[in-house]
């Protein structure tokens, strides 16, 4: 097994490991008085983990791998952190999952393209719009629109995850609260239940079913990570050295990841969106 | 002693009438700007929201400034798309409409669900502001509808600023301090721009040059 297919089967393990609770990146987020100075943090914080783990020249052959499952979940954590932050309703569920997506757009160079994501993110004020009478009076035609793909399969998402929410789905529930405020959390949920009515949509995806990320997509995303991993390996025998190229790789890849997470949420579904189409 | 008392007496005339005039009211707090976060001009649609509901209400980036029109009696609200914590607002606004029953002005800490929760900052165009607190409902008040002789009437442009560091709220209105509270309702949220009809009549106003700075307290100045 080569060095690639080796970390394409880690980042497989470590997103099934993730199991997708984005609720303490949204809070710890929220307290950061823009995305700039969130990404900041964070990546100062990754930096100076990357460092620790070359600092004993040697060691890092043992903890390369377990470095490249926490740059996983910091990508989580810095994507999720950047969405609650632009108002987005992160989804991360075992069906459908932004960082799911994000990573496709960094396999990518970070370059966006509709076609690469399952869905587009889904912002607050639209989940909101859709509990409401004249959010669900307009979701039939939405569901029906002649839009593109990932579109047509972001407004079945969109209905699906009112009616989850609806349903009591309580870590919807904390991500709303989080990001808007219990208040609004609970005036969402009354709104849904007067008005979501179960409109039995199917949602097609396109990835299979079973494990959180295709092996097509861990095996790209391998390439982008494995391209630093021998220059990781030299370093690492050097003392200090080696603790600051870590440093720097791990903050150079962060905040790539950022770039992409901001892309992404940047193009969230909402709700002048839904409303362009039934106005 | 006659000529005295009527030294003192001339002298507190004098600052009653400075008073009644223009000397402005001192903030108690100082505040600092810090990045420039929002640099708006309205050239492009960018992430503000078009609506038309006819003539009650149509809204949306027109011609190089965020134009609202209502006539119905209903207060509106847009949002921008990024989330502060503590910030200073600044935005020009023209009336354009001859209606000066209508409010108008700047919020902050609006939530993301975009129901309209968070602090407003009004003007009217008879020369009244006021800061409420809405829950998308209903705009209740936190500083009371007070006159200032700082607001220009009619169809003019007003200049207002908003200031939202933690639970400290305050209004500027042509650089000139207006009034301030505190209040811990909301502690993040968005930008947005607002217009409000208290009576029938046609309220048509534009937006225009809004700024945000990220904010902090600061002992050493006020304002």
């Amino acid at each position: 097994m080569g060095l690639e297919d080796t970390i394409a089967e880690a980042i497989i393990m470590a997103m099934d490991e993730l199991a997708g609770n984005p609720q303490n990146a949204v809070e710890a987020a929220m307290d950061c008085q823009s995305t700039a100075q969130w990404i900041q943090q964070e990546t100062t914080k990754l930096a100076l983990a990357g460092g620790a783990e070359m600092v004993i020249p040697g060691l890092h052959a043992l903890t390369i791998p377990t470095g490249v499952s926490y740059l996983l979940h910091k990508m989580g954590y810095i994507g999720w952190g950047i969405g609650a932050l632009k108002g987005a309703y992160v989804v991360e569920t075992e069906a459908y999952s932004d960082l799911r997506n994000i990573l496709a757009l960094w396999a990518n160079d970070a370059h966006f393209d509709a076609s690469l994501v399952e869905h587009l993110a889904i912002s607050v004020e639209s989940l909101s719009w859709v509990m409401t009478a004249e959010g669900q009076a307009a979701m039939p035609k939405l569901l029906q629109s002649a839009g593109d793909k990932t579109t047509l399969r972001t407004f079945h998402i969109l209905q699906t995850l009112a009616e989850n929410y609806v349903a009591g789905d309580e870590r919807g529930f904390l991500v709303v609260e989080a990001v808007a405020g219990q208040a609004v959390a609970a005036e969402m949920l009354a709104d849904g239940r007067a008005n979501v009515k179960p409109l039995g949509g199917e949602v097609i995806l396109t990835r299979p079913l079973g494990r959180r990320i295709s092996r097509r997509l861990a095996g790209k995303l391998a390439s982008r990570l494995g391209a630093r991993i021998p220059a990781r390996f030299i370093v690492g025998f050097v003392p200090l050295a080696g603790a600051v190229a870590n440093a720097f790789f791990n903050a150079q890849t962060l905040q790539s990841m950022a770039e992409a997470a901001e892309k992404y949420y940047d193009r969230r579904l909402r709700r002048k969106h839904l409303e362009a189409v039934n106005f | 002693m006659i000529a005295r008392v009527l030294f003192h007496l001339l002298f507190i005339l004098l600052l009653a009438a400075c008073g009644r005039a223009k000397l402005g009211r001192l903030p108690t707090v100082g505040y600092r700007y810090l990045d420039l976060a929002v640099d708006e001009t309205f050239d492009q649609l960018g992430g503000w929201r078009s609506y038309d509901g006819g003539e009650a209400l149509s809204m949306g980036v027109e011609a190089g400034v965020y134009r609202m029109v209502l006539t119905e009696r209903q207060y509106v609200w847009t949002q921008a798309d990024s989330h502060f914590r503590n910030v200073v607002i600044e935005a020009a606004v023209a009336q354009i409409s001859d209606e000066d029953k209508g409010a108008f002005g700047i919020a902050c800490r609006l939530d993301a669900a975009n129901r309209g929760r968070g602090y407003f900052f009004l003007i009217s165009g008879d020369g009244h502001y006021s800061i409420r607190w809405s829950d998308g409902r209903a705009l209740n008040s936190i500083v009371t509808a007070q006159p200032s002789d700082w607001i220009q009437r009619g169809q003019a442009v007003n200049r207002i600023r908003a200031v939202c560091i933690d639970d400290y709220l305050a209004l500027w209105i042509n650089g000139q301090f207006a009034a301030e509270a505190h209040d811990g309702r909301a502690a993040q949220g968005m930008v947005g721009l607002a217009g409000v009809m208290n009576a029938a009549g046609r309220l048509e106003i534009e937006f225009d040059d809004l700024k945000v700075w990220q904010a902090a307290f600061d002992s050493r100045s006020r304002g």
